[in-house]
């Protein structure tokens, strides 16, 4: 037996003071007389025997004092070598880090590759020293833990089965928790392409581990951003906006494809039919006579942008990056090469126009045939019904008793429902704040609406808490709402003040106007619930398709995903992955975008750092194998500190326990 | 005299400065304390007793006119009906000096109004102001460790030196050891002779130097009176229980006791014992005696005590 740190037994020496406390003689003060004449003519008593008289708590505290004495020394015995391999065999813990940067080319294989053998060679070096635990962590997106405390063998099974993924990584977090889990003794050895200089790790995490670097170098193009431009309300022509990033010190030239996106079945995920060299399951098919191949000139550590287009259909859509002519690859790192985007389908929806200004019917119409899958149909009376369910209702002036279903604006209503109350009439109004909302996402000039109305008193409408004040006027003193938008009962409602004149549409001065009608459709118009989901790999996405439907879980690249306890998923994998929800399935594109991936050629200073963090200095007098003292054989202590302070819990529960029946005690004889 | 009826409230205003209140001292001008043969040597107010001058406003007796003698002190009226020269004696008229001695010895503490000094202070008070309204030569002095350390204050003569009075008592403070009563009364005594000595004392000391001081009185011709001043807890000891320590406030010395009943039983044996020593060591040499616990109102000083010493009201 023996204790790690003796010292603590000087903690003993507290038992002398406690003792003295108990035993110093503590006699009551003598009470003052006026003389002692009297009292000498009385015997004095003799003199008590005073014996030391300690109590039991004396003999508590006393103990208490010991117990934490001993805890302090930190006691250990000699263990048997059967419990060396029990519980006191050292811990290997071995960090892949997995992170997208590992996919990058070097030589044969991939750096993922290279860090998983050598995981495996060094696996088998600490096996072969002599006893051990081995723990597998993998340091990707999210450290994982792939096995823990397990045997040499399974942990090479663990190993040889781990793959890298498509996120950033934090092998600095990995080393820190490896360093927490571990204990006294034990390694970490850490398998990544980032330098030691540029990992957050505390110097004592750092100090216990053994960095293998694998590949730290390599040529590499990037897809930075890809955007979209579509026409209004989603129809028109389309096109894409490719950013490509050039991570090499010499100008590159890379041909830019652009090509349709298909599935085979969207509901019936794991049929998906053969590729054309896309990363994950799915069609790419050419994109149609709309030249979607450009080629660009990318100058050194710099970005270009690229427009495909345009084409006329609608749909997913992957943009790749190739190399020109028949040279070697692009690049060293493809994950980043490929892009996954969406043209989406132009909204259809039928539209119900009620007004009695036949101009501003005319130009609904004539809006509606420009943008195509738009029906509109035109009514005098709000009250009659409708022939066809309208997604979007437009009240000009009239309003309906009970208000429609589906979305609605009124214009300048005349009266009031559920949906809007009236104040009265105002002159003189005047535009004063506007707030930024997607019906004034054109407009620039507000005020021109009010122009536009040609009405010298507005209709002042109730402010609705439930909706937004979009615009405000101030009339007659006092602020008014102009325009007030937001969602009812799930009901997209608009409420303007203003009327849209249809003679003035018309006009060239009436172009703002139209303008805002547009964009009032545009708000109005009920989402696209079938268009295909985008992501970023790494990134979580909210379990939801657009209308609100729930995602039960994802099925793709790497087997099926469940949405998380905050509701929200994690592909970690590009590529089309099938969401599956009770009432509908539907497709989310997972894409690479992470810049600081990417910048593989320098991945050593650019990844690993986590936010706010500054890096850890390498510490050049580090021994090469960053394991501290191990034990000889042999010599394995066990830990006994445990019982003492246990020990020391249990006396300090007596010591209340008595203190609290003295004070009961106490109670009871006042009572007396 | 309803100020006299004031009961004492502990904690309040103390007995000596009720005493000087202005409604207690016109109560006081009433009275006059009885001396019987103590006299000064000046002129003054109170007639003593066997003694004459050849003038004065009550004739004591006639004697045969002596050769030399003032022919206008012949009584002629006497001569004529008798045939013989006789001289009128009058009652001499003295100023009495009045030494009032107060123990402030560390027993008579602590200090605080209806502690033990505070009516020992507050008896000096009432005769004192008495004896000034009788026309008395007055001496105040604290009973001091010994001799050098005698205070002392005086002569006071009239009302007008009741504030002097008032102050002097006011400035007594429990001492912090013992006090020496034969060394106070030498002390005093040494400065006049065949005056009137009043002792205000707890006299919780050895009987035999009570006897002494009092030998000192009656050897300097002077008349002495006794005043024993004790407090509740001097009185009744049963406040010590749980208490088996006690220590003397005067010298400080620390004794054991036993605290129990009996133990109580013989201190009161021995308190009776005390006070019987002390009464007879006044009583064997003519002196009057009285006692006045603590606490107690001023009415029931005047009334039960005080009178003792020789105190009555005139008119």
């Amino acid at each position: 037996m023996g204790f790690e740190t003796p010292l603590g037994l000087l903690a003993l020496g507290l038992l002398a003071p406690l003792a003295w406390l108990y035993l110093r003689v503590r006699e009551q003060p003598p009470a003052a007389v006026s003389s002692l004449r009297l009292w000498e003519s009385i015997a004095e008593p003799p003199e008590p025997r005073r014996r030391p008289k300690l109590p039991l708590r004396f003999f508590l505290q006393a103990a208490l004092v010991a117990a934490l004495a001993l805890a302090l020394a930190q006691p250990w015995i000699a263990g048997s070598p059967a419990d060396q391999t029990a519980t006191a065999a050292p811990e290997r813990i071995i960090v892949l880090d997995n992170s997208a940067s590992m996919h990058a080319r070097n030589g044969d294989g991939t750096r993922f590759e290279q860090a998983r053998a050598a995981a495996v060679d060094r696996l088998a070096e600490l096996a072969a020293a002599g006893p051990g635990r081995f723990t597998v962590l993998v340091a990707g997106g999210r450290e994982e833990t792939l096995i823990a405390a397990a045997s040499a063998t399974d942990a090479r099974a663990a190993i040889e089965g781990a793959r890298a993924g498509a996120t950033a990584g934090k092998p600095g977090a990995a080393v820190e928790a490896a360093a927490a889990r571990l204990g006294s003794d034990g390694s970490i050895d850490l398998f990544t392409d980032t330098k030691a200089a540029a990992l957050v790790v505390s110097r004592e995490a750092l100090a216990r581990t053994r960095i293998h670097l694998t590949g730290q170098s390599g040529s590499n193009l990037s897809i930075a951003d890809l955007g979209t431009t579509l026409g209004r309300l989603g129809g028109g022509e389309a096109r894409a906006l490719v950013t490509v990033r050039n991570h090499d010190d010499v100008p590159r030239r890379v041909r830019v494809v652009l090509q349709r996106w298909e599935e085979p079945d969207a509901t019936r995920p794991g049929e998906t039919g053969p590729t054309t060299g896309t990363p994950a399951g799915g069609t790419a098919v050419a994109a149609g006579n709309a030249a979607p191949v450009t080629e660009l000139d990318v100058p050194a550590r710099a970005s270009a942008r690229a427009v495909l287009g345009p084409v006329g259909w609608r749909g997913p859509f992957v943009v790749r990056l190739e190399a020109t002519g028949q040279g070697p690859a692009l690049d060293d790192f493809s994950l980043d090469d490929v892009a996954f985007g969406v043209f989406a389908e132009p909204r259809s929806f039928h539209l119900r126009l009620v007004t009695q200004d036949v101009a501003l019917g005319a130009q609904a119409r004539a809006l509606a045939a420009a943008h195509g899958g738009i029906t509109v149909e035109i009514s005098r009376e709000p009250d009659a019904p409708a022939t066809t369910p309208a997604d979007v209702t437009i009240f000009d002036r009239g309003v309906p008793r009970i208000p429609p279903p589906g979305s609605v604006a009124y214009l300048a209503p005349a009266t009031g429902n559920a949906d809007v109350r009236l104040a009265g009439r105002i002159a003189g109004a005047r535009i004063s704040a506007s707030e930024p909302h997607p019906v004034l996402a054109s407009t620039t000039r507000p005020e021109i609406l009010l122009d536009v109305a040609d009405d010298p008193a507005v209709v002042e409408i109730v402010p609705d808490p439930r909706l937004a004040r979009v615009l405000t006027a101030r009339a007659a003193g006092r602020e008014i709402a102009l325009l007030q938008a937001g969602e009812i009962d799930g009901r997209r409602v608009a409420l303007s003040a203003l009327r849209l004149p249809g003679r003035t549409l018309a006009s060239a001065d009436g172009v703002p106007a139209l303008v805002f009608l547009v964009d009032l459709l545009h708000w109005l118009a009920p989402g696209a619930t079938n268009a295909p989901l985008t992501a970023t790999a790494g990134a979580a996405v909210v379990a939801k398709f657009p209308d609100g439907a729930p995602i039960d879980r994802l099925e793709g690249p790497t087997g099926p995903l469940s949405p998380d306890a905050e509701g929200r998923l994690h592909p970690d994998e590009i590529g089309a992955w099938h969401a599956m929800g009770r009432e509908r399935a539907g497709l989310l594109l997972v894409s690479f975008r992470d810049p600081a991936e990417s910048e593989i050629d320098g991945t050593a200073d650019a990844h690993g750092n986590g936010a706010g963090q500054a890096p850890a200095a390498a510490d050049p007098d580090l021994p090469a194998g960053g394991t501290t003292a191990s034990l000889a054989p042999g010599a394995t202590r066990v830990p006994l500190t445990t019982a003492p302070l246990a020990l020391a819990a249990a006396l300090l529960a007596a010591e209340w326990l008595l203190v609290a029946l003295d004070a009961r005690r106490s109670q009871g004889d006042e009572g007396l | 005299m309803a100020a006299l009826n004031r009961g004492t409230t502990p904690g309040a205003t103390s007995l000596l400065d009720r005493v000087f209140e202005p409604g207690v001292l016109s109560s006081l001008d009433r009275m006059r304390l009885r001396i019987s043969r103590a006299s000064g040597d000046r002129p003054g107010h109170t007639r003593v007793r066997g003694r004459t001058d050849p003038s004065g406003s009550e004739l004591d007796r006639w004697v045969p006119y002596v050769h030399g003698e003032d022919l206008r002190r012949v009584d002629w009226h006497v001569y004529a009906r008798l045939g013989e020269l006789l001289v009128r004696r009058f009652v001499a008229e003295r100023e009495v000096p009045v030494w009032i001695l107060i123990d402030s010895s560390g027993s008579m503490g602590p200090a605080g109004a209806g502690s033990k000094l505070d009516t020992a202070a507050a008896v000096a008070g009432l005769l004192g102001a008495i004896c000034l309204a009788g026309g008395e030569r007055v001496y105040l002095g604290g009973i001091p460790h010994g001799a050098r350390d005698f205070s002392h204050c005086g002569p006071l003569r009239s009302r007008t030196a009741l504030g002097t009075l008032h102050a002097f008592l006011g400035s007594l403070t429990p001492a912090a050891g013992e006090g020496d009563l034969v060394a106070a009364v030498e002390a005093a005594l040494r400065l006049t002779s065949r005056g009137l000595v009043v002792l205000v004392s707890d006299f919780l000391i050895d009987p035999g130097l009570v006897a002494r001081a009092a030998d000192v009185i009656v050897r300097r011709g002077c008349e002495g009176r006794l005043v024993t001043v004790l407090s509740r807890e001097d009185l009744d000891p049963a406040w010590l229980r749980g208490c088996d320590r006690i220590v003397d406030r005067e010298s400080g010395r620390v004794r054991r006791i036993a605290p129990s009943v009996d133990t109580w039983q013989r201190y009161r044996d021995a308190l009776d014992h005390q006070l019987a020593q002390v009464r007879e060591a006044a009583t064997s040499r003519g002196m009057a005696t009285a006692f006045a616990l603590s606490g107690s109102g001023i009415e029931t000083l005047l009334r039960d005590e005080l009178p003792k010493l020789g105190l009555a009201l005139v008119r």
